[in-house]
């Protein structure tokens, strides 16, 4: 199959779905990495890029964007924890499933890897309207 | 006058004879009757196509269904498809499941590139995205009859570097 439509494919698929495919063999593993090569909000490729948002703050305008190079797992965890603040359901797409992150020092310690996943479908879903408001990739991990 | 007839020949040999607006559902076929005619199509016109007949006689289907829907034209500046998913219609539903059932699904994709009309394109990648996704790597192979070319160890040093997100 020509690369062109395997990488429609691929762009129809969120980032956990891409990683399992990419898994499948290892053609589609490289098709797979130039995918999440463009999901540069990934922490997957050494760039944590988190987008927190208040719970109380609604617009999109008012999100807040953190970005931290190599950030390393207890450093995010350590983060989570102080900063206090609760990911919330974004609400563009009735796929999102992630409806509020609990950020107890005992649910990050326990569920920290559940809520990256979460994380991940989240800034997958949010990443549209990013890019309504004219943020390229490089300004999401760099503001 | 009747109006001129398209004749699409597959490559191995079956005639199907279209209405121009039917044929010109592709780009690739509306090139070449342009080409045929400058002034429009005067006499009907034959045009060899590689591609075998039973999966151009679902792409004929296709573009018989929608000979006369307008579809968005594509966005060159859309850096990701999924800012603009296409609506798959319960009719799409039906016609590619059955082309999964009777072994064409990827055929019909890669004809539909091949003649570019792009919104047969653009569903029958999302109806592929759609069946893969929440499955696990073996069912993907298994639905997709794709061989596992990893060996163990490097199987298990990609599933490391993704141990974050799984």
């Amino acid at each position: 199959m020509p690369d062109e439509i395997l990488t429609r494919i691929i762009d129809h698929l969120n980032y956990l779905d891409v990683l399992d495919l990419s898994l499948v063999n290892s053609r589609l593993h490289v098709s797979c990495m130039n995918k999440l090569n463009k999901l540069v909000l990934c922490f997957k490729l050494q760039h944590y890029a988190i987008i927190l948002r208040k719970w109380n703050t609604v617009t999109h305008k008012n999100f807040t964007i953190v970005k931290e190079s190599s950030l390393s797992p207890d450093k995010l965890k350590e983060l989570l924890g102080v900063w206090n603040l609760q990911l919330v359901r974004f609400g563009l797409s009735t796929t999102t499933f992630l409806t509020g992150l609990s950020t107890s020092p005992k649910n990050i310690a326990q569920g920290i890897e559940q809520d990256i996943r979460n994380l991940v479908y989240w800034i997958k879903e949010s990443y549209i309207s990013i890019q309504d408001y004219s943020i390229s990739h490089s300004t999401i991990i760099c503001s | 006058m009747a109006r001129p007839k398209v004749t699409l020949v597959s490559s191995d040999g079956e005639t199907f004879i279209v209405e121009q607006r039917v044929a010109e559902r592709s780009i690739t076929i509306k090139s070449a009757i342009e080409f045929a005619g400058v002034d429009g199509l005067t006499a009907d016109i034959e045009i060899p196509l590689l591609i075998e007949g039973k999966v151009l006689k679902k792409v004929v289907e296709w573009c018989e269904h929608y000979k006369t829907t307008k579809f968005p034209e594509p966005d060159e500046n859309q850096v990701d498809v999924l800012s603009r998913p296409p609506v798959l219609t319960k009719w799409d539903n039906k016609f590619f499941r059955l082309c999964f059932e009777q072994d064409m699904m990827f055929e019909i994709i890669m004809a539909a590139n091949y003649l570019n009309i792009n919104q047969l394109l653009h569903v029958g990648c999302t109806t592929v995205a759609n069946m893969m996704k929440g499955n696990s790597t073996e069912q993907i192979r298994e639905l997709f009859n794709v061989p596992n070319d990893f060996t163990p160890e490097e199987e298990a040093a990609i599933k490391r570097e993704d141990r974050w997100t799984k």
